[in-house]
């Protein structure tokens, strides 16, 4: 890979020309282009003052170079950033790519169709019907009318316009405008998308499918030119990168090197780890790492809640990130993990039920703060049965040391690893192992144990709680279904001596759910009771035991008592 | 550097189907901006219909409007110039009405295309579309305003008494003219109007003045003897004047009319596409 300053090189032309990669793969190719424009020195708005200044002989013309000698390739499928300040020439480029602008001097060439970076729903009309306005937006994109009658159906139900599509169109909300126009600029698979890192998807329900369809356009082969002036996004997500400065290609090359020349240039911290700057060896064309994107299924209290996505964040995702993602939706999950590209995973749980995951989170994460405060990288945690790994994590997202999911069956254990590479975890582990058989010295201890949705598939509740007892040092969590109380006492031994009752412990028959794949792992259990369970954790020596009380909004099982989490301190 | 364009052109031979652009290939913008105003000829009719929808959708009588505008202002003119100046015009209505639909037929014409092309502007920053068309839609929506003008231009016919007559079927000829002469004059207007804000409203000053000097709703024997040459060099004159002759006289106009107007047209839209296609790259960012 040539990394080239002006110095060095008066005519830039990058590498690639020269090596064999066959030519079929390029899609844009800019030979030695330069753009002068030609303006009054000073701007002349009117006519009037146009032929009166001619007149006195007092226009005088300056030229701008706004584009000098620049040579650049992009290929088939390569994410590619262009850096630099404003005015440095990005979007004149970007108008000689798209056809807009004619250069100078040099030659443009541009193979396929290229989906421009238009504001959601440009070039609509607020008067016509949404259907109206299909066929006005798709031929502005160059499509023909009959190209746009085959396409419509598809454009109709991507953008979910249902029968407003012969209402007018500023009947529409801005995000039905936003759907409808993102739903027309990619209703075919462009060869190349430019992409504005200021521009947003739209709607926060609709981000999904914008993402899905782009991450879809990226597999399947469409060049991404990325323009931004952040030089972390374009570190952290391009293959290549090229940075322009007054007009001139200042370099072109491996991401992490334009933008350590970019910073040398203009003396700027780098967003680079003090190490890697230091780093005299920059020929070595390692691909540049992705930093471990902090992830972003959930950040705020509510996990369901979507955050907003811009284009440039979807895209982001590495190409063995994206490879991970296409497992992960080719299963069915219990939990509705949302994935970097911000697509969402299948899950098998409605979505009024999922929301007990969202809920217990946010209780759970309520406890750890008011523990340990905001900070909870000293923190080992254990989630036991972690099933596909959500709490896990989560845990793990919010930078606790280590934790360890825990659960009895390879499938889970298989699943939540998958995840935990798609978010680039490293301070997670998962391990097989079941809580009712294992030896609690076989693990350290643990300052947070997590046992949620654990208790009620137990047969031996008990030593379970006790082994969860000797594996923590500071905090228990738990979260299961309860059985219906029983109060009073019974008799004990004869008429006259009675034992009052600690709380009940329901027996359940399992026989069915054991024979799921992933169902029970045996056929009976012992259900605890409220007041059993809060009995029984002081029982085991737990300093104090608390109820955590979820949210009023939270899923039905948790607000009506049927389901209960406690804390136990140790 | 030629074994690349070669190797360029191979790999073009190869995906066919793809569509590639070579900025080294425009050679002849007069040329490319016809074939692409060829190619993009469903987004014209899609332009012309919105326009022709967005300005009566919300009016209760909607298309009414084009027939019943030239329709009113023929009345006005009419009671005007019969009663008040006692102009000996035969058939003053038709008259005056056939010369306010094609006047305004070439006026929407010119106005109608520089506002389309500063309308057009930020979209046209963005992504490629020929200049020419919002020139090109703003003449068809005129179009089809005349067409529809033409109706109570009948019917005024029929009550006023002016026979019918066979030479009706050369009308297309003058409205060809023009249009060919309105879209020369709209292609040079736009290209300057890219540059400088006020040229909109200075012609639309100029326009009143011309509509003014042009035998419209007076008759053109009021003009002096004098003045004639003067009149004799305003092409809408010339293609007034053969427009109505098949309505009124039932004849085509005389041969020097028709030659004039007909040189008019030509040459103004030879020129006007010649002017507007040299510089069509650099209105993008001139708007």
């Amino acid at each position: 890979m040539s990394l080239l300053t002006e110095s060095d090189n008066p005519k830039p032309v990058d590498k690639l020309t020269e090596t064999a990669a066959s030519d079929d793969d390029m899609v844009i190719r800019l030979e030695n282009v330069s753009v002068v424009y030609q303006a009054p020195r000073e701007r002349i708005k009117t006519f009037k003052e146009y032929v009166i200044r001619k007149v006195k002989r007092q226009v005088e013309h300056q030229q701008f170079n706004a584009l000098s000698d620049v040579s650049l390739e992009l290929r088939r499928s390569e994410v590619f950033g262009l850096i630099g300040h404003n005015g440095a020439g990005k979007s004149t480029l970007l108008k000689l790519v798209s056809r807009v602008m004619r250069p100078t001097r040099g030659r443009v060439w541009v193979k396929g169709r290229i989906a421009p970076l238009l504001e959601l729903g440009a070039g609509f009309h607020p008067e016509l019907s949404g259907r109206e306005n299909i066929f006005l937006n798709g031929t502005l994109l160059g499509y023909s009318r009959a190209e746009v009658e085959k396409l419509f159906d598809g454009i109709v139900e991507f953008s979910e316009i249902g029968d407003f599509i012969d209402a007018p169109l500023r009947t529409y909300s801005t995000g039905m405008t936003g759907r409808l126009g993102f739903a027309v600029a990619t209703a075919t698979r462009p060869d190349i998308l430019i992409v504005d890192e200021v521009l947003s998807v739209g709607d926060e329900q609709f981000q999904e499918k914008c993402a899905e369809r782009i991450t879809d356009f990226r597999q399947q082969g469409t060049t991404i030119l990325l323009v931004t002036h952040s030089s972390e996004l374009v570190q952290r997500i391009c293959d290549r990168a090229a940075w322009l400065d007054h007009g001139k290609l200042c370099g072109i090359g491996q991401p992490a090197e334009i933008v350590h020349l970019y910073h040398e240039r203009y003396h700027l911290t780098s967003p680079v780890t003090e190490s890697e700057i230091v780093e005299p060896e920059p020929i070595e064309p390692k691909p540049v790492e992705a930093e471990p994107v902090v992830a972003k299924v959930i950040v705020t209290e509510d996990f369901l809640a979507e955050e907003t996505e811009t284009l440039s964040e979807i895209i982001a995702v590495s190409r063995e990130v994206l490879a991970l993602e296409q497992q992960a939706l080719e299963k069915e999950w219990f939990y509705p993990y949302r994935l970097p590209s911000g697509r969402k995973v299948q899950c098998y749980l409605p979505p009024e039920i999922a929301i007990i995951h969202g809920n217990r989170w946010a209780m759970v994460k309520t406890v750890l703060r008011q523990t340990f405060g905001q900070d909870w990288s000293q923190l080992d945690c254990l989630d036991i049965g972690c099933n596909q790994g959500f709490f896990s994590v989560k845990l793990a997202e919010h930078d606790c040391r280590n934790v360890v999911g825990l659960d009895a069956r390879q499938q889970n254990i298989d699943d939540a690893d998958l995840i935990r590479q798609i978010y680039e975890l490293n301070n997670v582990s998962f391990r097989l192992g079941d809580i009712s058989k294992i030896e609690p010295t076989s693990l350290p201890q643990f300052d947070v144990t997590l046992m949620l949705s654990v208790l009620f598939w137990q047969e031996n509740p008990i030593g379970v709680l006790r082994t969860a007892k000797a594996l923590t040092k500071n905090l228990l969590v738990i979260e299961t279904p309860v059985a219906p109380e029983i109060f009073g006492e019974m008799d004990w031994g004869s008429r006259e001596v009675h034992k009052p009752l600690q709380g009940s412990f329901a027996l359940l028959d399992l026989t069915e759910e054991s024979k799921r794949p992933l169902g029970s792992l045996t056929e009976l259990s012992f259900c605890p009771g409220r007041e059993s369970l809060i009995w029984l954790l002081q029982k085991l020596g737990f300093s104090s035991v608390e109820l955590v009380l979820p949210a009023p909004d939270a899923y039905e099982q948790l607000t009506s008592g049927s389901r209960m989490m406690v804390v136990a301190r140790v | 550097m030629s074994a690349q364009i070669n190797k360029i052109n191979f790999a073009e031979r190869q995906s066919a189907k793809m569509q590639v652009y070579d900025s080294a290939l425009l050679n002849n913008p007069a040329l490319s901006e016809l074939k692409d105003l060829w190619q993009y000829r469903d987004l014209l009719m899609q332009l012309i219909a919105r326009n022709i929808k967005t300005r009566y959708k919300r009016s209760v009588l909607g298309i009414l409007w084009t027939m019943l505008n030239p329709l009113l202002m023929m009345l006005v003119l009419t009671f005007v110039f019969s009663n008040v100046f006692r102009f000996q015009q035969p058939h003053y209505a038709a008259y005056a009405l056939a010369g306010v639909a094609l006047w305004n037929f070439f006026a929407q014409t010119t106005t109608g295309a520089m506002s389309e092309l500063i309308w057009g502007g930020n979209l046209m920053n963005k992504i490629y579309l020929p200049r020419s068309i919002f020139a090109a839609s703003a003449l068809g929506t005129s179009l089809v305003n005349l067409l529809l003008t033409l109706i109570p231009l009948f019917v005024v016919m029929a009550i006023t008494g002016v026979p019918f007559r066979p030479a009706l079927l050369i009308l297309p000829l003058p409205i060809l003219l023009t249009a060919m002469f309105a879209l020369g004059v709209a292609l040079i207007l736009s290209r300057v109007a890219a540059y400088f804000a006020d040229v909109l409203e200075m012609y639309q000053i100029f326009l009143t003045a011309w509509m003014y000097l042009t035998p419209i709703i007076y008759p053109k024997e009021i003009i002096s003897p004098d003045l004639q040459w003067l009149f004799n060099l305003n092409p809408m004159y010339h293609l007034i004047e053969i427009f109505r002759a098949p309505l009124l006289i039932g004849w085509l106009a005389g041969p020097k009319t028709v030659l004039a107007s007909t040189a008019a047209a030509v040459v103004t839209l030879a020129f006007g596409w010649w002017y507007f296609s040299r510089k069509a790259d650099e209105l993008a960012y001139r708007i």
